[in-house]
């Protein structure tokens, strides 16, 4: 029972990394020039899913023109499916303990579709992690964080208290 | 330190020693099969080294469905089709690959496609999204350097978007690997250099990749150990078997390292140095690593530093400080490559290979598409690779 109840909780806490991270991505998209600049390179219109199998939770995001947007975790057919095994191999990586490279190098999650687009797409994730969490943690999961520029803090705000709460 | 995850798979049965291709018929049998078809490629089949294993097969039960010989260098999707097409006219059962990398992997990829019943290999790429077993193959390498007879992956390129597509899956191992020193008794030593470069980058990866893990380090270290003493001579003397046949243990052992522990910048950089300049993957293999390894040294010093043992011999190793052990291993690469240029004229950088400045920006950006990318250790952006491909330039 305590083991079903934490596999629960669990559950609970990557649905809402889920909404966090979809929508920073998605406000990304419109204000920072690094992930500006990974968008530019996909496709005019393309789908990604992320979700952790067998049954969810899951992240959509769609490529619309110049924009990204999150649709939930509505399944879909997707141009590019990042799967992880199961739930206890997604908790580390979605609760920001682990960068999504060193759950790919612990066989944590596949990869269906184009591996360029899956790395493009692991560089945004790396970087909305450096808006989401504090530099002491983000530089415990990430290879290299750059120190912020006025610039990048004034992005971080937009992201945090607009972007999350309200998808802008 | 134990990784706190990890996975190790190596199931395919390795067979090596002098006149080992004549085992063929028997693990055919043993694989439940009977009409392989052979797919090879014209430099294998000029050099009489077809012969070897159409002999191995006469008074056999086994009948050669047919012989594909004309694989290009760079597997591509168009050829993979085609092979297929021959497969399913000729009812064949098996796979047999003889070759070097693009044989093997162009099999690997008929293979995947025969056994998802399918004509589309595109739909396939990605990591470990295959479901279906697929039929048995058995692969005889005629380099030493690829590992591809003991790796999960297979590249294929899409001409037509102008990319290499890389293909993951535990279906893709072969069932038997075959080594036998008379399919490497031919190979130039230009060729003998460059692969045996690309088997050490392999070993050499692996041991400080992300990926890494106890049991690939154990085969890291013996390979880089055999490929330190063992390449030289086999550039020197390509016509003795046991050399040859240590080459080839050491190229299976990288390879059996590197398919689950996977490699890093130094592959990211050369593979988008032959797909932009052509040039040859174990040539690419060779320029980088040396600064492939200083590059990581702030991450991985201590095993850069351990790498020394295996490379230069224990004499080497304990003479240098432990602080300099790092770049005595980096030293010790420069020494190999001086060797190699000194025998073979295998070149040790990007203008010897035939690269112009020009085209560095365009391999930088093709780099970051690299997968392996996620694997190194260091951290690698646009500006990184731009450096490390100036300072490898001349």
């Amino acid at each position: 029972m305590h083991m079903i109840l934490k596999k629960r909780i669990k559950k609970i806490v990557i649905k809402i990394v889920v909404i966090c991270r979809g929508r920073a991505l998605q406000s990304a998209a419109k204000s920072d020039p690094q992930v500006m600049g990974e968008l530019r390179r996909w496709d005019k219109s393309l789908i990604i899913l992320m979700q952790v199998l067998p049954k969810g939770p899951g992240m959509i995001l769609s490529k619309q023109g110049r924009e990204l947007r999150y649709l939930g975790s509505t399944q879909k057919q997707a141009d590019l499916v990042i799967n992880f095994k199961n739930i206890e191999c997604a908790f580390p990586v979605m609760a920001g303990f682990m960068s999504a490279e060193t759950g790919f190098a612990q066989n944590r999650m596949t990869v269906k579709g184009d591996i360029p687009l899956a790395m493009s797409l692991i560089r945004c994730i790396n970087r909305i992690l450096t808006f989401l969490f504090p530099g002491f943690i983000s530089r415990r999961i990430l290879k290299r964080v750059a120190p912020f520029t006025l610039k990048e803090q004034i992005i971080r705000l937009k992201i945090l208290t607009l972007g999350i709460p309200f998808g802008h | 330190m134990i990784p706190t995850h990890y996975e190790f798979n190596n199931p395919v049965k390795i067979i090596s020693g002098s006149k080992a291709v004549d085992n063929l018929p028997f693990e055919l049998e043993q694989l439940g099969v009977s009409r392989p078809l052979i797919i090879t490629d014209q430099g294998v089949a000029g050099a009489g080294l077809l012969s070897i294993v159409k002999n191995a097969c006469s008074d056999s039960n086994i009948s050669i469905g047919a012989v594909y010989d004309q694989t290009p260098p760079d597997s591509s999707l168009s050829t993979v089709k085609q092979i297929a097409g021959l497969y399913r006219k000729t009812q064949c059962d098996s796979f047999v690959a003889v070759g070097g990398g693009s044989a093997i992997d162009t099999a690997k990829g008929v293979n995947l496609i025969i056994s998802e019943n399918s004509d589309d290999l595109s739909q396939f790429a990605g990591a470990q999204i295959i479901k279906t077993p697929a039929k048995p193959l058995i692969v005889i390498p005629t380099t030493s350097g690829t590992g591809s007879e003991v790796t999960m992956v297979a590249v294929i390129s899409d001409t037509d978007r102008n990319l290499k597509m890389a293909f993951t899956s535990h279906h893709l191992l072969p069932n038997v690997a075959i080594l036998d020193p008379r399919m490497t008794l031919t190979l130039p030593a230009s060729m003998t250099a460059a692969t045996g470069m690309d088997a050490l980058s392999h070993a050499m990866e692996a041991f400080i990749s992300l990926q890494k893990n106890p049991i690939s380090d154990a085969f890291c270290l013996s390979a880089i150990k055999l490929i330190g003493k063992t390449l030289p001579l086999a550039v020197k003397n390509g016509k003795d078997p046991d050399i040859r046949l240590t080459m080839a243990n050491a190229a299976t052992m990288a390879g059996i390292a590197f398919s689950n522990a996977m490699v890093g910048v130094v592959h990211g950089l050369g593979h988008a140095a032959g797909a932009v300049c052509h040039i040859p993957h174990g040539v690419a293999m060779s320029i980088f690593l040396p600064f492939g390894l200083e590059y990581n040294i702030a991450k991985e010093e201590k095993r850069i530093g351990r790498m020394l043992l295996s490379l230069a011999g224990e004499s080497i190793y304990l003479n240098i400080p432990e602080n300099k052990r790092a770049a005595g291993t980096v030293k010790a690469v420069r020494a190999l490559q001086k060797t190699l240029y000194e025998h073979c004229g295998l070149p040790y950088t990007l203008k010897q290979a035939g690269a112009t400045r020009d085209k560095l920006d365009q391999i930088a950006q093709k780099t970051m598409d690299d997968g392996a990318l996620g694997f190194n250790p260091e951290a690698v952006e646009l500006d990184d690779a731009l450096m490390l491909l100036n300072r490898a330039y001349e």
